[in-house]
Formats: structure tokens, C-alpha cells, sequence
């Protein structure tokens, strides 16, 4: 009775999905039905090879496969590429393909569309370091390709993931037009799990299954509508009432809060590993008093990072201590921790020469924070003029009207201190090391080296780690490294951003591997579907 | 109210002067009560005379009188944490804590001498520039006044928050910014006002006796046109200073409060977020500005029913 009612519910979902396609099209899916995702992040286009961020990832990942995908525990899985293997002297990567993916418009995936992407990937997308070390990428047969590196590469397996690496059918994107501008980025064709039918502009978009994916079984959904929300309150209810089924990206205390307390909901931090974002406090190391290591150290001693944690955040975030994001299998635990000390804090302070004046003010400096995320953003900026108050620091807090104009200070060094979020993107090769290497010092660029910090023996150990490939030998230079960063202070690390998805109860097979939702939701299914 | 005194003497001194001066301050002298004592006092009188004019006066005194002298009884910093976030109104905290577990009465107290500071000082800034281009555009008329009422109308068809949030946006949102936006956004209307005064009087007798006695023109603004086109000026500036309040609770709202100054708007726009987990956070300084606008708009009605001749013969 009750199967005969569930087999009826998906039919009937299915039906409302389906409306135009034969009865038999959704009659054989096992599961079936469909999921609608809630999202405030609105794609620029679908494209994750010239787009970087989750906004695009979400879409990218289904519609795209890549070479290969990744577990919750940041093992490789063979997806695109049914096996890989890294030459002996680290300076080519053999990929070889599955026999039997097709792209959405039916033509075969082979190793010339896995070329083309690779290559095109290195010219077009935003992080630079993630494929600068592809010499070029060699076709011996349609099945096989073969990467060619000019240093050893180890960065490469994390950046095959399907959020960093799309494959591309050529025959469509390598018609001569620019890539970033491309038409078919708005009307992509991929060989994932799910394809693009729609999308309205800042409203919503739908992806169906595509039923030639490679993957026998999958998807096992139907469909995936999402739906764009410019209010983040408007999303919280939509959920709440079970409008949504998913809605990832939730970072407000409060509202992750209010979703846990909902009976029809599973709200998890999990899948976000891969992320990795880190929430700061970044120091203008070329600015005086700033550039004296020691004042740098007193604030962060004066900077209490568990009642930021503990009471600002709720308790929901995660205690970050250095530059690679808790979670990262590379993350050196062991570095100073700069626990709340006043006294250390005021000593270090005489040490450097800042002496109170009569008013017991030592120095006026300003604290910028990036608009729009008051947890984790403005609130601290404006605790930290409390804290600093304490040390004889006198804090001025400067507010932005939107975000270029706080990206247009910050990358002009125009600032003392500032808060920041930036991405660890799974590899430091990818998303760390363009904060620390003084080579990555571009004036006008956000999110390159804005703190000025620069160290040569910082600069050795990036570069001698990027292109280790024993496992443990690299970890041991991240872990140096980390060790110098944290005692530099070029940044006082504060929390890795609580990214969390509310996900409805009926759901099974969740996507908790390190890319969470921005990986392909090949195996999400319904086991209760949800009443209509 | 000592600034109403001169003016309206003066004004009196030169109806004496003309010789029939049919304005209000004229009528106001045939009056047998004006006639014994000085027109300032009558109107003092008279704003007695209403309850709810008095009411206003003294909240508004009570508010002012707190945001002085509070400061001096209440010493909590008002940007310093000194508590948990959140925690409810007890006997460590009054009134509670807000999201950062800052005490919010001082943020009251200290929120109330910005806020009631930047009422006070937009409403100049407002009737300053609103009275020198309305009564420049109505006393002399001709190229001036179509010149300055097309400035006039180019600044009265922009929507005024959304001009006072670009204003603010370019020049950085600090407390002096604000002010001066609130100012520069709000002059319009007391232009238009002077400027209708000032052509009803330029055309009347004793304008004309003053100027035939050798008067220059800036006298004739200053000192003679201007304390009779008074009242309603000052009426108006009263209810200026109520809507720059909610001007500055309004920016701050939107996220243009200046964040290194405590004020009420501050502190709604900050707290609002959080309205759910600590309603005290934002109900007391909501509460503060409904009760500071209604204290000037009180005042402002019993000031114009104090200075208005046709209600007095009542």
C-alpha cells in the first residue's frame, strides 16, 4: 500500500515535471521527481571554464563533466577519466577516458575535447597558477590523453575537479570567438548528469536529466529547478515551507539557526571543504606602524578569536588559525595561536615604540570590511575597535558603500587593516599561495597579495612545494610555511566561513564530498518525495 | 525663543514706522492684548495657552536635558562590549545588550546627543540656504527669481533620500557628511516658502516707506522684510528638525549611518537583523525617535498657533 502510494507520488511528480514528454520517458526512472534548489548567488553564465565562484560552479558541475571528481575524505574518483596515471618524474599525466560519454547534443567525448578544454581553461580562467604549468596536452588516441607539464604539478589532480575543470565539447566552443563572451556559455552543452532547458534571467533556471550520461542509473532525479531569490529572507521562508528542498550557501547564524529548528529539514556544514573559504583580518604590512611585525602581533593578541567565534558567530563557525582552511588534509595545526593576552599585547606595543599619549591613545588606525555580510564581516570589524581600544589603539571604521568601492581601497593599498573572505579553491597552489608570494604583489587586483607581505623564504617554500610530489615531503613545506605566515602576521586568521546547506528531510544520498553542491548531484535522490 | 525676540521687535519698530502696515505683525498691534505687552510675549502666551504645544516642549526638554546630562551620571562607553551579545534587559545592562553585547541605554543617551545634534544642525543648514534663496528669488524677482526657482525645482525633483544616500556615498559616511546631506537634500521647501513671504510683502506699504527713506536693498531684506516673513519660517524649522531625525534614522537604516557615532538611527539599522533574538535592542531607540519627532511636531504646531494672528482672535 504504501509502495503503491510512493510510486504513485513520483508518477505524479514526474508528470507535473514532464508535461510535454510520453508517459514511458518518466515511468522507468527509478526515483525520479524533482529537486528545486534555492539560491541567492546569480550566474553570470553557466560556464565554470572562465568563471570562477559558487554561483557558477552549482550549474557548471551538472552540466559539465570533468576528468575527475572527488570523495568526502579528498580521495580522486574516476569520472570522465576512467583511470589516470602520474609519470615516474612527475611531468606528464595520462588520463584515460570512459568509452562511452556522449555530450548533451549526442557527439562522443573524446581526448581532443579534453585538450581543447585544458587548454583553453589555462588561457581563460581567473586563477592563472592552477594550470600554468600545462606545457600542451597530446592525443595519441581518441581515448587517451596525456598531459604534458613543464614542472611537476601536483595541484593538477584537484584542479581536474568538476568545479576547476569543464570539459568542453570543441566542436562547439572552439568555433575562433572568445571564450569568456562565448554565446553557448548562456547555452551550455556538456556531457553531466543534467542539461540546461532553461534559464530566466535572475529568476530561475532548469536542468533536466540527461538520459545518454554516461553513468548508467544516474541521475537519479528528473529535474533540478533553481530558483534566485534577491532576498535572503524570502529564501529562509520559501524553505521553511518546503517550497525549496535545498538551499545551500546559508551562512547567517540565525538563519542556519531557525533551519535547524524546522522539523522538515537537514541542515549540514558538510561539502564545503573544498571551498575552503577563511574569513580574516588583513594588515597593510607596508604601512607604518603596520610594518613593524611586533604591532601586528599585539593586535592579534589583543583580539580575542573565541568570543568572535564563540558569541559573534554563535558558535556555528569553525576557529581558523592559519592560511589553509581547517579541513584541508595539508592544514598545519601546530602554529602560534595568539591567545588573548592584554599585557603581551601592551608590551609588544612599548617594544615597537608606540608609547600612550596623555589620553592613553597610542596610534589611530582605520578598519575597512567588506559590505553586505554583517557577521562575519562588519560585526568583527566592529568588535575589533572595542578590542583594540583596550591596547591604546583608537579604530576607525571605515564602511563601503558596495563592494567595488571596498575592493577598489583595499587593492590600491589605500587601508590599514581591512576584513577579508578569500577561497583556499581545495590546492594552496590554486588559492593560497596568491596571497603570500611576493611575486603575486599587483597593485588594482583584489584578492592577489594586498597585504604587501613578503617574505623570501615564504616565496622558497611555495615555490619548492608547488612542484613536490611526494605527499608527505609537500606537506612538510605547507607546514613551514604556515608555521612563518602565522608568525609574520601578515593576516590574523579568525574563522573558516560556516557554510551551511538546508537540505529537505525526503532527500537520500546526500552531496557531502569536499564540493558539496558544486559537484555533479548525479546520485541525489528522493526517498520520500515530498507531499504536493 | 530669545531668537524670536529681536527680529519681532525690530519688525515692530519699523511697522511703526510705516504708516499702515497691513502684515500679520500689524494686525497683531491693533490687538489689545499686543498692545501692553511685546508681540514675543503674546506668543509665548498664547503657545501656553495650548496643551499639546506645552506637552512637546517638555518632552523635548526631558530628551535634551537627558542626552546632556546623562553622559555625566551613566558612564558606559557606548561603542565598548561589556557583555555577552544579546543579553536581555537585567541589572548589569538596563535596557540589555545589542549583537556586539554593547549596553544599549548608553547607546541612547549617546545616540540622542547625535541624533538630536543632527536634527538640530540640518534644520539650520536647511532654513540657512532655504531662506537666502527664497527671499533673494522673491524680493527681487526678475532673472534672480527664475534663476533661483529653476535651482530651487532642480533640487525638488530629486527624490531626497535617494539624492542624500549618493551624497553621502561619495563623501563617506561620517556624522558631519550626514548633516550636511539632510541640509543640502531638505532647503527646497523652506525656499519656496520665504520666497511666496517675501513676494507678498516686497509689494506692501511699508516696504515702500522704508525704501523711500533711503533703505538699500539688504537692509530691506534683513531687517525689515525678513522679521515679518518670520513665523511661518520658524514653524517650519521646527518640523525640519523632525524630519531630518527621521532623515538620519532613515540613512542609518540603510547601512549610510556613520558606524564610528552612536545614534538611534545607528542603532535600528545595526539591530535589525536581530530583531527576533533582541527586540530591546531595537524598540528603545525606535521608541526615542518616535518621541522626538512627536516632541518637535508638537512644539512646531503650538508655535504656529502661537505666531498665526487668525487663530489668536479666537
Amino acid at each position: 500500500m504504501l509502495l503503491s502510494k510512493r510510486s504513485f507520488m513520483a508518477g505524479a511528480l514526474g508528470g507535473l515535471a514532464f508535461a510535454g514528454l510520453p508517459f514511458e520517458a518518466w515511468a522507468q526512472s527509478a526515483g525520479g521527481g524533482t529537486l528545486v534548489i534555492g539560491s541567492t548567488q546569480v550566474p553570470r553564465h553557466f560556464n565554470g571554464a572562465v568563471q570562477s565562484g559558487i554561483a557558477t560552479a552549482l550549474p557548471s558541475t551538472q552540466i559539465f563533466a570533468s576528468p575527475l571528481r572527488y570523495d568526502d575524505k579528498w580521495n580522486p574518483q574516476p569520472y570522465l577519466a576512467k583511470s589516470w596515471e602520474i609519470a615516474p618524474d612527475g611531468l606528464s599525466v595520462t588520463l584515460k577516458l570512459v568509452d562511452d560519454a556522449l555530450f548533451h547534443d549526442g557527439k562522443p567525448v573524446t581526448s581532443e575535447d579534453v585538450a581543447f578544454s585544458i587548454m583553453a581553461i589555462k588561457e581563460n580562467h581567473p586563477f592563472k597558477t592552477m594550470l600554468a604549468a600545462v606545457d600542451k596536452v597530446e592525443t595519441p588516441d581518441p581515448k587517451t590523453a596525456v598531459i604534458k607539464l613543464t614542472h611537476p604539478h601536483p595541484a593538477l589532480l584537484l584542479a581536474m575537479s568538476p568545479a576547476l575543470m569543464p570539459i568542453m565539447p570543441k566542436h562547439v566552443y572552439g568555433d575562433g570567438q572568445d571564450l569568456k563572451t562565448h554565446p553557448a556559455n548562456l547555452k551550455p552543452i556538456g556531457s553531466g548528469p543534467y542539461k540546461l532547458v532553461e534559464y530566466k534571467q535572475g529568476d530561475y533556471y532548469t536542468l533536466e536529466k540527461f538520459d545518454k550520461f554516461f553513468i548508467p542509473g544516474r541521475p537519479k532525479l528528473d529535474k533540478i529547478v533553481v530558483r534566485l531569490f534577491s532576498d535572503p529572507n524570502a529564501l529562509l521562508v520559501s524553505t521553511e515551507r518546503g517550497e525549496i528542498h535545498s538551499a545551500p550557501f546559508i551562512t547567517g547564524v540565525r538563519d542556519i539557526d531557525r533551519l535547524e529548528k524546522s522539523q522538515n529539514l537537514v541542515v549540514t556544514d558538510k561539502g564545503f571543504e573544498g571551498i575552503g573559504a577563511l574569513n580574516w583580518l588583513a594588515f597593510n604590512t607596508k604601512k607604518k606602524p603596520l610594518d613593524d611585525v611586533r604591532v601586528r602581533q599585539a593586535i592579534a593578541y589583543a583580539a580575542n578569536r573565541d568570543f568572535i567565534v564563540k558569541k559573534l558567530m554563535g558558535g556555528k563557525a569553525t576557529p581558523s588559525t592559519g592560511p589553509i582552511a581547517p579541513g584541508s588534509p595539508l592544514e598545519e595545526k601546530n602554529v602560534e595561536q595568539y591567545k588573548f593576552d592584554l599585557a603581551k599585547a601592551s608590551k609588544l606595543l612599548d617594544e615597537a615604540g608606540l608609547k600612550p599619549n596623555a589620553d592613553g591613545v597610542r596610534t589611530t588606525l582605520t578598519i575597512d570590511y567588506i559590505p553586505g555580510g554583517d557577521e562575519q564581516q562588519r560585526n568583527v570589524a566592529e568588535y575589533m575597535r572595542s578590542a583594540l581600544k583596550r591596547i591604546g589603539i583608537n579604530l576607525e571604521v571605515r564602511s563601503a558603500p558596495d563592494f567595488p568601492t571596498w575592493a577598489q581601497r583595499v587593492s590600491n593599498y589605500d587601508f590599514d587593516l581591512t576584513m577579508d573572505t578569500v577561497y583556499n579553491w581545495a590546492d594552496p597552489v590554486i588559492g593560497v599561495d596568491r596571497t603570500y608570494l611576493s611575486s603575486n604583489i599587483r597593485k588594482g587586483i583584489i584578492w592577489s597579495n594586498t597585504q604587501q607581505y613578503s617574505n623570501p623564504k615564504v616565496d622558497e617554500l611555495l615555490g619548492k612545494a608547488a612542484v613536490e610530489t611526494a605527499p608527505d615531503k609537500r606537506k612538510a613545506l605547507y607546514s613551514e610555511f604556515q608555521k612563518i605566515v602565522v608568525q609574520d602576521v601578515p593576516i590574523y586568521y579568525i574563522n573558516a566561513v560556516p557554510y551551511y546547506n538546508a537540505f529537505a528531510k525526503g532527500l537520500g544520498n546526500l552531496p557531502t564530498s569536499i564540493w558539496g553542491i558544486a559537484s555533479p548531484l548525479d546520485e541525489l535522490q528522493w526517498v520520500t518525495p515530498p507531499k504536493t | 525663543m530669545s531668537t524670536l525676540e529681536s527680529p519681532l521687535a525690530v519688525a515692530e519698530s519699523e511697522n511703526a514706522k510705516s504708516a499702515a502696515g497691513p502684515s500679520r505683525s500689524a494686525s497683531v498691534a491693533e490687538l489689545p492684548v499686543a498692545k501692553a505687552v511685546s508681540p514675543t510675549r503674546a506668543a509665548l502666551r498664547q503657545f501656553g495657552k495650548s496643551p499639546s504645544g506645552v506637552a512637546g516642549a517638555i518632552l523635548l526638554v526631558l530628551l535634551v536635558a537627558a542626552t546632556i546630562f546623562g553622559p555625566f551620571i551613566y558612564h558606559v562607553d557606548p561603542l565598548e562590549i561589556v557583555g555577552m551579545p544579546f543579553a536581555p534587559p537585567d541589572a548589569d545592562a538596563l535596557l540589555g545588550t545589542d549583537y556586539l553585547g554593547r549596553d544599549v541605554l548608553s547607546g541612547l543617551i549617546h545616540g540622542g546627543r547625535a541624533t538630536l545634534t543632527v536634527g538640530a544642525v540640518a534644520a539650520l543648514i536647511t532654513i540657512v540656504i532655504g531662506v537666502s534663496v527664497g527671499a533673494l528669488a522673491g524680493f527681487f524677482g526678475g532673472w534672480m527669481d527664475s534663476l533661483l526657482v529653476k535651482i530651487t525645482e532642480f533640487f525638488q525633483v530629486l527624490p531626497p533620500l535617494l539624492f542624500a544616500m549618493v551624497l553621502v556615498t561619495l563623501f563617506g559616511a561620517k556624522l558631519s557628511t550626514i548633516t550636511l546631506a539632510i541640509g543640502v537634500v531638505s532647503w527646497p521647501s523652506a525656499a519656496r516658502l520665504t520666497r511666496a513671504e517675501f513676494m507678498r510683502l516686497r509689494d506692501l506699504d511699508f516696504i515702500k516707506a522704508s525704501r523711500a527713506a533711503g533703505a538699500g536693498s539688504w537692509h530691506l531684506i534683513l531687517r525689515v522684510a525678513l522679521p515679518n516673513a518670520l513665523p511661518p519660517i520658524i514653524v517650519s524649522a521646527t518640523l525640519a528638525i523632525g524630519v531630518a531625525i527621521l532623515f538620519e534614522g532613515g540613512l542609518s537604516f540603510l547601512g549610510l549611518g556613520d558606524p564610528n557615532t552612536m545614534s538611534w538611527g545607528l542603532m535600528i539599522g545595526q539591530n535589525r537583523n536581530y530583531v527576533l533574538d533582541a527586540w530591546w535592542a531595537v524598540t528603545f531607540p525606535g521608541a526615542a525617535i518616535f518621541l522626538a519627532v512627536l516632541a518637535v511636531s508638537l512644539v512646531g504646531d503650538g508655535i504656529n498657533d502661537a505666531v498665526n494672528p487668525r487663530l489668536r482672535r479666537r
